[in-house]
């Protein structure tokens, strides 16, 4: 099955995951974010946004409640684990690493 | 903590599904309600922001799925799911369900059971590395079927034979009378060289085995209790060795307790042969026979061990005289392993066995077979259906696994459970005089558990897996077509074969059956019915006075003919189903020489009311009576065969005779000539008899026959009797005449009872068989019996429609049947008596039964096929 994602699935978790790092937020206010944050750049593909977080809820890394959003109104608010937290600093260091050593190659050849 | 959170969430997925959708719906209904607003914001009219929305979020039923899928659980849900559908599936077809669950049961279960048990009987014995046993004997071509070794060589190969790590022989046994303790009692006596209990690997229970220094003559006498006797008459004294018992008015100081399990040689007591007895030597003209069995070194063969004796004996015979030369020419020694042994022995028995729980299996997985590939058609529509509608082939056959994994998960254990059930239910029947631990055969209950749930799991997806290809469309439009479906030739192939299979096996047990009859009816010669029998061995000690032995006699009869319920005695010292005859007697006969029997001849001395007591029948002349005293003129009363065979036609009362062991010189008078009586075995012609008086020939071995209106309840008053005579004599043996028959009879009903309950079972799975064949199709033609009738057709002519068919499937199969059973009821012909292999009567009889079961179990679907309203029928298609 293919997913129609404009962002490689890894990257996405990635994103929420560092997202979530600042407070727990519900799935609209995650994709907002990540746009603004990027200058417009990242647009979360708002079909995959869903598995994904079920995606990382299953994995353990980030955990869901009902609350009130900021309108008063009801949402899933998505907050990361310490399991989460210890995850994406793994990930970052990792893609911190691999877009250096993608820098490198792409100004010296 | 990581871990048991992401269990909860699974199991939280699992099993609160409906909190967890609706959770995942209202967040996504909330997301494209803010999407809306949004959209609306920048200036959208309500009806375009929401499709926008709705665009931009994509598919909302395939976010859904994927949530679900990334939530990891999919898989296990949609196997829960295909099993909670097979169960509505089986549930919705309970007569296919039940039929297949008893199928398994009693395919699994009774084949495993009756196997295990019968198995265990035969071969099993409960020694240590039981491999390494060989049955050693040597075959003297002189004595034809010979199974023993002769005393001499059994010493020279303990000696010189280099194959074994232990030998040890068993001297045929003998009884004695153990006093001391308690009541005296007889026991049985087995004498053993030093290495019969370890070449079985057999530890004593208590104490030690016997060792060189007591297995020489004039050694203190020792023995080994038996642990039943240990426990029964010593209370399992734990300070049982070193303790003295009395056999015979002689001593012998306890050694030590072995163990109940000796299957191969039995005994009470124990005692060592002396290996420098005369008897053990080359140079000595009289031998003992001998049982012979060793353990083999490691990595030592039989067929080694079979060469190295062989030598061994040649290198004796040199060293004998000429007369055991000539017995001994050409002798060879047999070592066969121990399980090849009793295979062997019992080779028949379990060929035809084997082949039984086959038929049986077989019959249960064509049962199987059959009932899945016909669900398998009647689906075919429905299986269509759900793939047009997008089920995945996969998914289709995962379904049909899932329902033939409950059957298998139900039958199989059903199969087990009943399978323990009936092993602990046969156990109870095996006579307990066998001491060999019978418990569940697990190798064969796997192998025919597997064997069944195989033939489930692959008739059961097969189907699928044709109805799941894609050109399913095909099936669809011919699923509404049931009046014409096509003839499937498996459909009556099926249950046929079963027919047939099950009609070998009725044959077979109705083959038995009618020999038990024969065998149980055979005229006795006498009347076994009212008479108990009770025998004493008189020590030598005290026996050797002909006088006190008849003194001793008279006493105990008196006794016995004043005891209540009592009608008549008498004192034998042979009597007809007491001892097998063996002697080979040759009669001197006055004016016509010697005349030698060839068959074994009964020669026992009564006292005068035997022939009254048996109800043996006077052809000529008088019986025994009190006249015939020890000084009168000897007298003998003869039996017919032996009349005809010794006398040829000549009147025999009045012919005088000598017999071998009478040793005077006198000459003895026939007075008489009785009805012939069956001895050991029953199934044999009366083998030739001669009686004489015990006054004239008395005996340290008598046993008592009584007539008595209950002589199942005259064991005690009898012993009490023998003791006030003698308070050191115990009976050697008491039952009564019925149970001596029924003793002979017994293998006989052991091989009826066995396998006619496979047969039994056989016509019950293959009845079920043909009932589900028929009532499938009955289903299947509903729609055409509907407009047959409408057309006119009376309820006689579909009745006859249906019954065709399972009239059909009856006569191919039994005619199948017929030709296997010619064939394979030859197996059985050393089983039979009085009845051939081919017997017309069972012939007949039983494939007619077998047609009757079979047209019932036909009529019963048919019967409800004609019930039904045709208009009714017609309206539903």
């Amino acid at each position: 099955m293919s997913k129609p994602s404009d962002l490689v699935q890894g990257t996405l978790d990635l994103l929420v995951l560092k997202t979530l790092g600042l407070e727990p937020m519900h799935g609209w206010g995650i994709a907002q974010r990540i746009r603004q944050t990027s200058g417009e750049v990242l647009q979360v593909n708002q079909g995959a946004l869903y598995p994904a977080l079920h995606r990382l809820e299953q994995n353990g890394w980030i955990r869901a409640k009902w609350g009130e959003s900021e309108n008063n109104r009801r949402a899933r608010f998505y907050s990361l684990t310490p399991a989460g937290r210890k995850y994406l600093e793994r990930e970052e260091a990792n893609w911190r690493r691999l877009s250096a050593a993608i820098g490198l190659v792409l100004e010296n050849s | 903590m990581r871990w048991h959170y992401r269990v909860w969430l699974r199991l939280r997925t699992m099993f609160r599904r409906g909190r967890v959708e609706s959770e995942l719906g209202e967040e996504v209904r909330l997301h494209i309600e803010r999407m809306t607003e949004e959209n609306a914001a920048r200036g959208m009219s309500t009806e375009e922001a929401r499709r926008a929305a709705l665009v931009e979020f994509g598919g909302v039923e395939q976010v859904k799925e994927e949530c679900r899928d990334a939530r990891g659980v999919r898989w296990l849900e949609e196997a829960w799911q295909d099993l909670r559908f097979g169960m509505r599936q089986l549930r919705r077809a309970p007569g296919f369900t039940v039929v297949a669950l008893i199928t398994l049961t009693l395919g699994i279960g009774a084949t495993t059971a009756i196997f295990s048990v019968s198995e265990a009987v035969l071969l099993r014995r409960p020694y240590r590395d039981a491999g390494r046993i060989v049955v050693v004997l040597e075959r003297f071509p002189r004595v034809p079927g010979s199974a023993f070794v002769l005393s001499p060589e059994f010493r020279a190969w303990k000696e010189r034979s280099r194959s074994f790590e232990e030998i040890g022989a068993y001297g045929f046994g003998s009884g004695a009378n153990l006093t001391g303790i308690g009541e005296p009692v007889h026991v049985s006596v087995g004498n053993v060289t030093t290495g019969f209990f370890g070449v079985f690997g057999i530890q004593p229970v208590a104490g030690r085995g016997f060792v060189a220094a007591e297995a020489r003559q004039g050694a203190a006498p020792v023995a080994m209790l038996s642990e039943t006797l240990w426990r029964s008459r010593f209370g399992a004294d734990p300070k049982i060795v070193g303790r003295t018992i009395r056999l015979d008015s002689e001593v012998y100081q306890v050694v030590g307790v072995a163990p109940g399990n000796v299957a191969m040689a039995t005994a009470d007591v124990w005692t060592p042969l002396a290996l420098d007895s005369p008897f053990f030597s080359p140079h000595n003209p009289a031998w003992t026979m001998l049982q012979v069995w060793g353990r083999l070194k490691r990595g030592a063969t039989a067929a080694e061990a079979k060469a190295d004796l062989q030598v061994l004996t040649e290198q004796l015979n040199r060293e004998y005289g000429v007369q055991s030369a000539q017995f001994r020419a050409g002798v060879r020694v047999d070592a066969t392993p121990l399980h090849e042994f009793l295979v062997l022995g019992y080779g028949k028995l379990l060929e035809i066995l084997l082949a039984a729980v086959g038929c049986l299996l077989l019959i249960a997985c064509a049962n199987v077979a059959n009932l899945l590939l016909e669900r398998g058609v009647v689906r075919a529509g429905e299986t269509a259906v759900r793939a047009a509608l997008g089920a995945g082939r996969w998914r289709l056959i995962r379904q049909s696994l899932a329902e033939s994994l409950l059957l298998a998960a139900g039958g199989g254990a059903a199969g087990c459970a009943a399978g323990v059930w009936a092993t602990r239910f046969l156990r109870q029947l095996v006579p307990e005089w066998l001491t060999v631990h019978v418990g569940m055969n697990w190798t064969v209950l796997w192998a025919s558990a597997g064997f069944a749930i195989a033939a489930l799991l692959v008739f059961g997806v097969a189907p699928a897996i044709a109805g799941a290809r894609p050109e399913a469309g095909d099936a669809l439009r011919h699923a509404g077509n049931h009046a014409t479906g096509g003839r499937r030739r498996w459909q009556n192939w099926l249950p046929a074969t079963e027919v047939a299979l099950s009609l070998v096996l009725l044959i077979a047990a109705g083959l038995l059956v009618r020999s038990f009859v024969r065998l149980s009816n055979v005229p006795l010669g006498f009347d076994p019915h009212g008479v108990y029998v009770a025998s004493v061995n008189r020590p030598v000690t005290r026996g050797t006075d002909p006088a006190r032995s008849m003194a001793f006699g008279n006493a105990v009869l008196e006794g016995i003919r004043r005891l209540p319920g009592v009608e008549a005695g008498c004192l034998a010292t042979q009597y007809p189903l007491g001892m097998p005859n063996n002697a080979a007697l040759e009669v001197d006969v006055r004016g016509a020489g010697k005349v030698r029997f060839v068959k074994p001849a009964v020669v026992a001395s009564i006292s005068p009311d035997c022939f009254r007591v048996l109800r043996i029948a006077f052809q000529a002349g008088r019986g025994i009576s009190d006249a015939d005293a020890a000084t009168a003129p000897k007298v003998a009363v003869v039996s017919e065969a032996f009349a005809r065979e010794v006398f040829r036609g000549r009147g025999a009362v009045g012919q005088e005779i000598r017999l071998p062991d009478a040793n005077a010189t006198e000459w003895t008078e026939v007075v008489g000539v009785v009805a012939d009586t069956r001895g050991i075995p029953l199934g044999e012609e009366p083998d030739p008899a001669v009686f004489t008086p015990f006054a004239q020939q008395p005996s340290f071995r008598m046993s008592f026959l009584v007539r008595a209106a209950a002589p199942g309840e005259l064991a005690e008053a009898v012993r009490k009797t023998v003791l006030s005579v003698d308070r050191n004599q115990p009976l050697s043996e008491s039952r009564t005449m019925d149970e001596l028959v029924a003793r002979q009879v017994a293998p006989l009903r052991f091989r009826m009872l066995l396998l006619g309950l496979f047969a039994v079972l056989a016509m019950t799975l293959a009845a079920v068989g043909v009932y589900g064949v028929v009532s499938y199709s009955c289903s299947r033609r509903a729609r055409e019996f509907g407009i047959r009738s409408a057309l006119g057709a009376g309820r006689r002519e579909i009745l006859g429609l249906v019954l065709r068919q399972a009239g059909g499937i009856a006569a191919v199969g039994v005619a199948v049947g017929l030709a296997g059973a010619f064939g394979a009821t030859r197996l059985l012909s050393g089983f039979l008596y009085g009845t051939k292999p081919d017997d017309a009567a069972t012939f007949f009889v039983v494939p007619a039964g077998l047609l009757a079961v079979a047209l019932l179990a036909g009529y019963l679907p048919a019967r409800r096929a004609v019930r039904l309203d045709p208009a009714r029928l017609l309206r539903e298609e």
